[in-house]
């Protein structure tokens, strides 16, 4: 993650990163401090009793840490952590901005740094050191800096004792400090306990580290503050390195178990005893004349010998202007006084943190963040990225495809709300008719017989039985059927069989993308078909009954797909047998409507447009892949089912939109393939459309709602009026395209004032200058004259 | 958090949660956003009289305390006469939604 | 990690941050990390008002002090993130989803 100063652009185990992560490796660096549990001068130093030693560093500021620790994979080492960030591709780029900066930050002085080993410092400590003894002669302000630098320095556990710290310091040599010690947390602590907020008992447990990876030192405290739980007493003999700091500077020269100070080194420590107590007993903001002091921190008494925070990286800098006090005179004095103080408002705190510091925070956070399961925890913007992605569709990952293949997601795109299921079925119905007219051409079966009574050109030349016209019954008439209405607990109940099958359709993607097997059964038995719940009406299969809640409507698509062939027959023709009953198919209706000028409700419409674009768009693509039989089988269901009422059907737009698509795709199969079907299927099918035909006919007007009707004698106008209405002179077609001869005039002869207003709306159209609006009114009235011949234009009606 | 990261070492303004303003130059942080400040001061505005900074030194301020840690612009900064600039003084984040 | 999650994939976008303190600040999203700390660049803010945050271009806010974020609604895929939501539900019901 080139956020946490990661080079982003590398493969993940590069020589430069293998090299970063090494110079990273605790173990390497750590020295074995930590298995030195002995220290003899603990009890000396905090008091006997270690269960008084506190824990109340509460580095979380009293909240609960915000990562679980369980999200932590306990195995992954943090080297292993950033390179699992390399494969979490939307990670990585988040961070793009800051990883150059940061790269550059760390990568270098892990680099040319190095860490002192023990050995190393206690050789420097041999050799004789000239600058240290200077230190007491420092002015007390001077003193109370470099006091600071060096007991930073040994909190920042760098240091094994205050000498070798100080000669360090003196030295100006700063090494970088240790992984697993964060150098600034005795600030914190004092800060904390000045403040007197401290956490009772409150590990920083975003901090703790996978066992294989850094140790965080718990801050020593002392035994006046708050008693500890018993469990820190084990903790803090783990911590040793971190405890050393303190203790050395309440007795330096002894102290220091893990390495015993050398006898060369003697001027520092007593430099530091000499002093300490003076920086110690007097608060040092009073005890420093500088105007803005130091904030201070902590009493000496609370915190041992603390100094205020901060220190130097340059503290050399100071060097040059050290002079004896005693001998400047008082104008000088204050002079230097006031030229000190400034050079240290400007140095104070600087290079507070040096990259590995840096590097250290963003390590822990990233540790917090890495997760052995990112399709878990990241999903959404895995997916997201993906799905958003500019890149062409080559680039997108398997994964993101498949998901966008399955998933309704870009349905919902504004640019995209296109109507296709309608469209598909405008295409099926078009092609249908230009088949049968161009077959009709080749043999001269064309219809031109006078369904107008204009044209009249002899008798059809397939002689078929005629039809009783059934002319009674007030066209207008449509039951309604009663809304289902479930109790509260079953609309709970609901949603619940919905969350059930979201389940098993996410299960079954995941398993998907990694190629897996699958078994739809669990999403079958989830759909709960055979399962029955009664409602106010009638009594359904749950999934009918949820089929009208929006997010069922979403999921149809990705259940469908994962569903066996008889699975999905099965869902399919327990749709048809009972499309009436679903909810959304039912309150399209406008005679639902008659007392509100028929305006369908808004909620209603948007659901409608959803089903349409979800669940209706899977049926039409079922319905023109399946074979004669089975189509025949669902219109069957529709028109004979017992659950459905066709002609209510009919009034809606769902239901004329399905019953469209499914007669067309009969006829279109029985003109392209003729050769395939057996005359029983055609007997069949012919059976049907009677059942269909008988179930419409004299209520054929009725298919045109009042508000899209252009029937003098039946028109209402809302704010529907002006949309679409070529769904319904589609299924005139396929309706004529179907039938005989007698079929078509019946046809004709009801709906004749809706082609005539039809006419007459596209002639007003056209002379008030819409010409594209008159346009489409003919072409939708067209669609249908054309499957008898027939060609309408603003003024009259022709023959093709 | 780590997008604290790029103001190390940069003069930033730090509102608090009880409404206060700090600024001073970032001198580190850890992972709950405790902040070390450093020739830090307090600048206080008030609807009618002149803007008072009040220096405060170096400054550790608890991460739970801070709202905004916001990058200082100093020639922006330097351009405006905070004199003649009044506001009110912050609201704390405790107040609940009325 | 559900919000980490989605808040990431609105990076470089520009969002409205209402504080708990009242203050309103709109800016680019530039970073964001799992305590839902912002980083935020070219804000801007009523600074009349509020005359505090004169002369910052780009800011740090930290997560437990913001009251809302106002997002374009275009930006998120409510379908996506009630998937995610799902995903999350059911691991932390015990039936995780192992793969991707």
């Amino acid at each position: 993650m080139s956020f946490f100063g990661f080079d982003p652009s590398g493969p993940p185990s590069s020589g430069e990163k293998d090299q970063k992560l090494d110079t990273l490796d605790f173990e390497e660096t750590y020295e074995g401090l930590g298995e030195q549990d002995e220290d003899a001068f603990n009890d000396e130093t905090f008091g006997a009793d270690v269960k008084e030693i506190g824990s109340n560093f509460d580095f979380t500021g009293g909240l609960k840490p915000a990562s679980k620790p369980q999200t932590v994979n306990p195995n992954l080492s943090y080297a292993k952590a950033a390179q699992v960030d390399q494969v979490i591709a939307p990670m990585a780029s988040l961070w793009n901005e800051e990883a150059k900066t940061a790269d550059s930050a760390s990568s270098q002085p892990a680099s040319e740094q190095r860490v002192l080993s023990l050995e190393e410092i206690e050789a420097k400590l041999r050799q004789p050191q000239q600058q240290v003894p200077q230190m007491p002669q420092m002015n007390p302000y001077m003193y109370q800096q470099q006091q600071q630098l060096l007991v930073a320095a040994m909190a920042s556990g760098q240091f094994p004792n205050p000498a070798a710290a100080a000669q360090a310091l003196a030295q100006g040599y700063f090494p970088p400090f240790q992984p697993g010690v964060m150098p600034f947390m005795p600030f914190q602590a004092q800060q904390m306990m000045q403040q007197g907020a401290l956490g009772q008992g409150q590990q920083p447990q975003q901090v703790q580290p996978p066992p294989a990876g850094l140790q965080v030192p718990q801050v020593p405290q002392v035994p006046q503050s708050a008693p500890a739980p018993v469990q820190q007493q084990q903790q803090q003999q783990q911590q040793q390195p971190a405890l050393q700091a303190p203790q050395a500077l309440q007795s330096p020269p002894v102290l220091n178990a893990a390495s015993p100070p050398p006898h060369s080194s003697q001027p520092v420590p007593q430099a530091v005893e000499q002093k300490v107590p003076a920086s110690a007993s007097a608060p040092s903001s009073s005890a420093t004349p500088a105007p803005q002091s130091v904030q201070q921190v902590g009493s000496s008494d609370a915190t041992g010998n603390f100094p205020p925070l901060g220190y130097d990286e340059k503290p050399r800098k100071q060097r040059p202007q050290r002079q004896n006090p005693e001998n400047l005179t008082q104008e000088e004095r204050e002079k230097l006084w006031r030229r000190q103080n400034k050079v240290s408002a400007i140095i104070r705190c600087s290079g507070f943190m040096n990259p590995r510091d840096k590097d250290f925070v963003t390590r822990v956070q990233l540790s917090q963040i890495v997760t052995d399961d990112p399709y878990n925890e990241d999903f959404y913007c895995q997916v997201y990225r993906v799905l958003n992605s500019s890149v062409g569709e080559d680039d997108m990952s398997s994964i993101a495809q498949k998901y966008l293949d399955q998933s309704g997601h870009r349905l919902g795109g504004r640019e995209k709300r296109a109507d296709v299921a309608l469209q598909r079925m405008q295409q099926q119905v078009s092609k249908a008719v230009t088949v049968a007219k161009e077959r009709g051409e080749r043999t001269g079966v064309l219809a031109k017989e006078g369904a107008l009574g204009k044209v009249s050109v002899g008798s059809g030349k397939q002689p078929r039985k005629q039809l009783v016209i059934n002319t009674t019954g007030s066209s207008d008439e449509v039951v309604v059927p009663k809304e289902n209405v479930y109790s509260k607990s079953s609309r709970a109940f609901q949603l619940s069989v919905i969350e059930d099958i979201y389940s098993q359709v996410l299960k079954l993607e995941s398993l998907e993308r990694e190629n897996q097997e699958r078994d739809s059964k669990d999403l079958w038995n989830a759909l709960r078909l055979n399962d029955t719940i009664e409602t106010s009406s009638t009594v359904v299969s749950p999934f009918i009954s949820v089929l009208s809640i929006d997010k069922a409507m979403k999921v149809f698509n990705r259940l469908f797909h994962f569903l066996n062939p008889e699975q999905k027959i099965k869902l399919m023709e327990a749709i048809f047998a009972n499309l009436h009953n679903i909810d959304v198919v039912m309150k399209g209706s406008y005679a639902n409507y008659v007392n509100e000028n028929y305006e369908i409700p808004k909620t209603e419409k948007s659901k409608i447009e959803l089903f349409q674009m979800t669940v209706m768009k899977t049926l039409v693509l079922f319905v023109s892949e399946s074979d004669f039989q089975q189509v025949l089988r669902f219109v069957a269901l529709i028109v004979k089912g017992g659950n459905n009422n066709v002609l209510f059907l009919s009034t809606t737009k769902i239901g004329l939109s399905l019953i469209t698509i499914l007669v067309s795709r009969l006829e279109l199969i029985k003109q392209e393939f003729s050769a395939g079907l057996s005359p029983q299927d055609l007997a069949q099918w012919q059976t049907i459309y009677d059942h269909l035909f008988q179930a419409l006919e004299g209520r054929l007007a009725t298919i045109f709602p009042p508000y899209l009707s252009n029937d003098d004698a039946r028109k209402v106008r809302n704010s529907e009026s002006k949309s679409d209405d070529s769904y319904i002179w589609q299924f005139l077609a396929s309706l004529s395209l179907a039938g005989l001869l007698s079929h078509q005039r019946i046809i004709v002869d009801e709906i004749r004032n809706e082609i005539f207003g039809s006419m007459g709306v596209s002639k007003a159209l056209k002379e008030s200058g819409d010409l594209q609006g008159a346009e489409k009114h003919l072409s939708n009235l067209n669609l249908f004259l054309n499957v008898m011949g027939l060609k309408a234009s603003e003024s009259d009606i022709t023959e093709l | 958090m780590s997008a604290l990261k790029s103001f190390l070492d940069e003069k930033v303004k730090v509102v608090t949660s009880d409404g206060r303003l700090f600024i001073g130059v970032l001198e580190g942080f850890d992972q709950s956003s405790n902040i070390v400040l450093s020739k830090s001061f307090e600048r206080i505005f008030s609807p009618t009289e002149p803007t008072k900074d009040l220096e405060l030194g170096s400054y550790l301020i608890r991460g739970e305390q801070i709202v905004i840690v916001g990058m200082l612009d100093d020639e922006e900064e330097s351009q405006t006469d905070y004199d003649k600039i009044h506001g009110f003084q912050l609201k704390d984040t405790k107040n609940a939604l009325r | 990690m559900l919000f980490f999650s989605f808040f990431k994939t609105l990076v470089d976008q520009e969002i409205t941050v209402e504080l708990k303190n009242d203050v309103e600040i709109k800016g680019t999203l530039k970073s964001i990390d799992q305590y839902l700390n912002l980083k935020l660049d070219n804000i801007s803010a009523n600074t009349t008002k509020y005359p505090h945050l004169i002369a910052v271009r780009n800011l740090f806010i930290r997560g437990s002090n913001i009251r809302y974020i106002h997002i374009n609604p275009s930006l998120v895929d409510t379908n996506l993130l009630q998937d995610a939501s799902r995903r999350e539900a059911m691991a932390s019901a015990g039936d995780k989803i192992g793969g991707k």
